[in-house]
């Protein structure tokens, strides 16, 4: 319960808070805010997952026509686009949302209007590239959309159009929400939580958010030359009037290799939260940890051209990228034995949250170690763009960071929730995934090495691809029902009775010493750390030593919530999100209709409207 | 031991098995016509060298890792009947043993740096007393070459050139010029060399070597568009090599009576193609002492060959016909357009396309 500030005399009212729809649309709060990114991730989650299963069924056997080539790539673009930037970004956002102020002791975000924009640019942004379906225009040059190939000449229809600008607008929502957590990581963490006693899931937040504040700014003037070239007849990419396609791969790959990283730290996050809780001994060398983190996350800046080995850059260009990409091994692999030495020697409860992040480690490795291959450059060559690199980059992403996610959601459903997933259909659930994810991204290792290339729609039987595509398909739909035994556990173990209380797992942070699900105010008292792992090293004093006078770090007096004060619900980040979909509509079309730049000029209205009301709303 | 236990166990011995059979059927190879671990030459043979270390670093790895995790989570499970609060010893790390595996794989890794950085710079391409060039150019969706070694008889200043099936000569070195004429593909015949990308504005350069004669497929690598997947050659290394250069060489067989129907229709009749220029076939396909067209295949000696649309179709009357209906449902969004042709033009096309051998 909050304590609304008296509005300022003329000024339109804030919202009062509700369960409704209306309460969603104003929510400014990071556990709602947090939530409704979790489920709008696993929505689209459920939309990729169904475009993969397309894209499988056409390719079960050989020369299969089951829709066009042009429905085909569309389907592996969006494929690719969803659940990168509608996935696992997201969803690792969400547990930034819903964790990190609460593993820091803090009551909310730095700055909570700007996390609801944030979720709302996400929102709209994913509407937005995804209208390309509806209209018969869905992307389809692949999720790095290679230029010259997606310039007005070699693709003329809206598809790339809906591309560059969901994504744009996506960049926008990731960049806000990057500076919000970089500030409130850096100023609102509870008194006594230094940086080194942060946890490891709250240094990754930190690293990924750099990675973000760092890397988006590429990508977004990557975006703007397409977006210029298709709408404004600019030449970055057009080879005949002195433009270069090799370009976009620079901008874009020194965007997208940090962005790979920008989706696996926060798994690895996750993991390193888990491991320690259900081995019931701390991190194995958290600081080696947390600077292979940070290392990572510097490293992941030099090793852009690895995928660019095919490109032609020359052998020097080449030598020294294939040197940093097995340099940034290193720390990875350091991560790894960090994590089987965490759990070695513990009293190592079996949970579905433990299978989850074992999975993500055990998966990991695979697909690293093939990275590794990746970077022997010449051999490189004979791998390149076949399904040997799908299998590893699946490895990585779906073996690594949504095995590691769905260990999130296991993990902390109980604090968002306030009751357990089951441990039985949890445990189904993960043996079946994790069969279904090997039987379809192990078979890929073996028709990359004969040769098949990725992105192709159809192949000939004399190839011998047959068998494997075969068993890979019917992996897919393994996972594929292994997901729906996944939202079954949601949905029943929603409607049981409230179960999970404050720390259900015996945990270590300080989110299980408040209730589940946490109050709006999140902290009665804001606790003072004293300690790595603050509720762990309180129970440890507690348990097994001597019981001491003064009670470390523990809230004695209850503070009176009433006089916590909260920011208030406001529609103005919906109304300033609202106006950039509209702006980009009108960008798109205005190729077909020059009236169409009226509609750009109202989007520029709604956000300015948006932005004014924001600016001169009570706080 | 409890039932689950032996449970956990089998499922993990399972999985190890699983694991290795997959390892093993990779290492032992196939017979697939793609197979990028059964070189037939030199460039093939020292990119595949340099995979097999790396591969058997990464079973070891693979094994000892996922087995110390295995084991650990075995034998440090939590058993029933243990103290539900019992308190492991805490401890937070160990700086010895963290430094020993930073130095371990930094070590493993070096081991790889180092032939691999050797490896591509002798893989660099260089002339050589009797090495050829070939200027390989990517279309959208098939592939041109020109040898550059060789002038067109008809058009001195031009080159010799094919499309879609690469002929080199058995033991002698390759060199190739990597272009395109549209968007980015990339050249990849696994068995003979990795692949490179053909990037618009750009020359890229490559060597490859048969060291047998034999016939290896090669696809697009580079998503290119709609009908990537039908952007597939051949290269055919040959015994008589200058043999097939002097009858590529050769005037293009001359029209009889029964293909010269087809011959006045490639030369006379004038098609539209929106966003082309109208004309004859020749417009776009070249036959050498009849035109130079270039945007699509030249076909001088287009029967001399046994695929045509991109390797995508063995070249039998048949096929020829269904191409010439409707190209489009074959190769979706292909640049040559349904010429609306009738039955009767269609056999009298075919017949004259055969004739050119």
């Amino acid at each position: 319960m909050a304590t609304i500030a008296r509005p300022l005399p003329g000024a339109m009212p804030r919202p009062s808070f509700g369960r409704t729809i209306w309460g969603i649309m104003t929510t400014v709060d990071h556990k709602k805010i947090g939530l409704m990114y979790l489920t709008t991730s696993l929505f689209f989650f459920l939309v990729g997952g169904v475009e993969a299963l397309a894209i499988r069924t056409q390719l079960a056997r050989p020369d299969q026509h089951l829709y066009s080539a042009e429905t085909y790539n569309a389907l592996f673009t969006m494929h690719g686009t969803t659940m990168i930037f509608l996935v696992v970004m997201p969803m690792g956002v969400a547990f930034f949302n819903f964790i990190v102020p609460l593993q820091i002791g803090a009551r909310d975000v730095a700055f909570p209007r700007l996390n609801a924009l944030s979720y709302w640019l996400y929102l709209f942004g994913a509407i937005l590239i995804n209208t390309g379906w509806f209209v018969g225009a869905a992307p389809d040059d692949g999720w790095f959309g290679y230029a010259n190939l997606t310039t007005l000449a070699y693709s003329p229809g809206h598809n790339q159009d809906f591309w560059f600008a969901g994504l744009q607008i996506l960049g926008v929502a990731s960049l806000i929400g990057a500076l919000n957590f970089a500030v409130t990581i850096l100023n609102l963490r509870a008194p006594g939580m230094r940086l080194m006693r942060m946890p490891v899931f709250v240094w990754m937040t930190l690293v990924t958010s750099a990675l973000l504040i760092l890397a988006l700014p590429v990508i977004t003037v990557a975006l703007i030359e397409l977006m210029f070239d298709r709408q404004f007849a600019t030449n970055f990419f057009n080879v005949n009037k002195g433009g270069d396609p090799v370009l976009w791969q620079h901008l874009f790959w020194l965007f997208g290799h940090p962005e790979v990283y920008i989706m696996i730290l926060p798994a690895m996050g996750i993991v390193s939260e888990i491991l320690p809780t259900f081995s019931r001994k701390p991190l194995f060398g958290y600081p080696v940890v947390v600077f292979s983190g940070v290392a990572i996350g510097f490293m992941s800046w030099g090793v852009w051209a690895h995928h660019m080995f095919t490109t032609g850059l020359g052998a020097t260009a080449n030598s020294a990228f294939a040197v940093s990409t097995m340099l940034i091994a290193v720390p990875t692999g350091v991560k790894i034995f960090n994590w089987v030495f965490t759990v070695w020697g513990g009293d190592v409860r079996l949970k579905t949250p433990f299978y989850f992040a074992i999975g993500f480690v055990a998966m990991f490795i695979i697909g690293g170690l093939s990275g590794v291959t990746h970077a022997l450059v010449p051999s490189d060559a004979e791998q390149h763009q076949t399904y040997y690199i799908v299998a590893h980059f699946h490895y990585v992403l779906f073996g690594g960071a949504i095995f590691g996610l769905f260990g999130g959601i296991y993990y902390w459903f109980p604090k968002m929730t306030g009751r357990m997933l089951s441990e039985k259909i949890g445990l189904t659930h993960f043996w079946l995934m994790l069969i279904g994810f090997n039987m379809t991204f192990g078979p890929f290792h073996m028709l990359g090495l004969d040769g098949m290339p990725r992105r192709i729609y159809t192949y000939p039987t004399d190839r011998g691809w047959g068998f494997w595509n075969m068993v890979s398909t019917i992996g897919a739909f393994t996972i594929a029902l292994s997901i729906l035994i996944f939202l079954i556990n949601v949905v029943v173990s929603l409607r049981k009775q409230p179960d999970a209380g404050e720390d259900p797992w015996d945990a270590r942070t300080l989110e299980w010493t408040i209730p589940s699900p946490p109050p709006e105010y999140n902290f009665a008292k804001i606790p003072v750390v004293q300690a790595r792992d603050p509720l762990w090293h309180q129970k440890l004093l507690r348990r097994y030593m001597a019981p001491r006078a003064e009670t470390i770090g523990e809230q004695k007096v209850e503070e009176e919530p009433g006089h916590i004060h909260m920011p208030s619900p406001s529609y103005y980040p919906l109304i300033t999100a609202l106006g950039l979909p509209i702006m980009m509509y009108g960008i798109i079309y205005q190729s077909d209709n020059k009236g169409l730049w009226g509609v750009v000029g109202a989007g520029v209205i709604v956000l300015l409207l948006g932005a004014f009301g924001w600016a001169t709303e009570p706080t | 031991m409890g039932s689950r236990t032996r449970l956990l166990r089998r499922l993990f011995a399972g999985a190890l098995l699983l694991l290795t059979l997959i390892a093993a059927t990779a290492c032992w190879g196939s017979s697939n016509p793609q197979d990028t671990l059964a070189p037939r030459g030199p460039v093939a043979h020292d990119q595949k060298a340099l995979f097999y270390p790396a591969f058997w670093i990464a079973v070891i790895v693979f094994f000892l890792v996922e087995g110390l995790l295995v084991y650990a989570i075995i034998h440090f499970r939590h058993r029933r009947g243990d103290p539900e609060d019992r308190l492991v010893k805490q401890v937070h790390g160990n700086t010895r043993i963290e430094i020993a595996w930073t130095l371990a794989p930094t070590l493993l890794l070096a081991f790889l740096a180092i032939p691999t950085v050797a490896t591509v710079y002798n893989l660099e391409p260089k002339k050589t007393a009797d090495s050829i060039q070939v200027n390989v150019i990517g279309h959208q969706w098939w592939w041109e070459f020109q040898y550059t070694d060789y002038a067109d008889p008809s058009t001195p200043s031009k080159f010799l050139t094919t499309a879609n099936e690469l002929h080199v000569p058995v033991g002698r070195r390759v060199n190739i010029t990597l272009g395109s004429v549209d968007v980015i593909h990339a050249f990849f015949v696994p068995s003979l060399a990795g692949q490179l990308d053909a990037v618009p504005g750009h020359h890229n350069q490559m060597w490859l070597q048969a060291d047998h004669t034999g016939t290896y497929l090669g696809q697009c690598t580079q998503f290119c568009g709609s009908s990537h997947a039908f952007m597939r050659f051949r290269v055919i290394a040959d015994d008589d090599f200058d043999g097939w250069i002097a009858s590529q060489k050769a005037p293009p067989v001359a029209p009889t009576a029964a293909t010269q129907a087809g011959a006045t229709l490639f030369a006379t009749k004038t098609f539209q193609n929106p966003g082309h220029k109208a004309g004859a076939c020749f417009a776009c396909h070249s036959v050498n002492t009849v035109t130079q067209g270039n945007v699509g295949p030249n076909l001088t000696h287009f029967a001399s060959r046994s695929t045509f649309a991109g390797a995508s179709l063995d070249r039998t009357p048949e096929n020829i016909a269904k191409w010439l209906r409707d190209p489009q449902a074959v190769k979706p969004d292909a640049i040559m357009p349904n010429l609306g042709l009738s039955d009767q033009e269609i056999n009298d096309l075919v017949a004259y396309l055969e004739s050119l051998k």
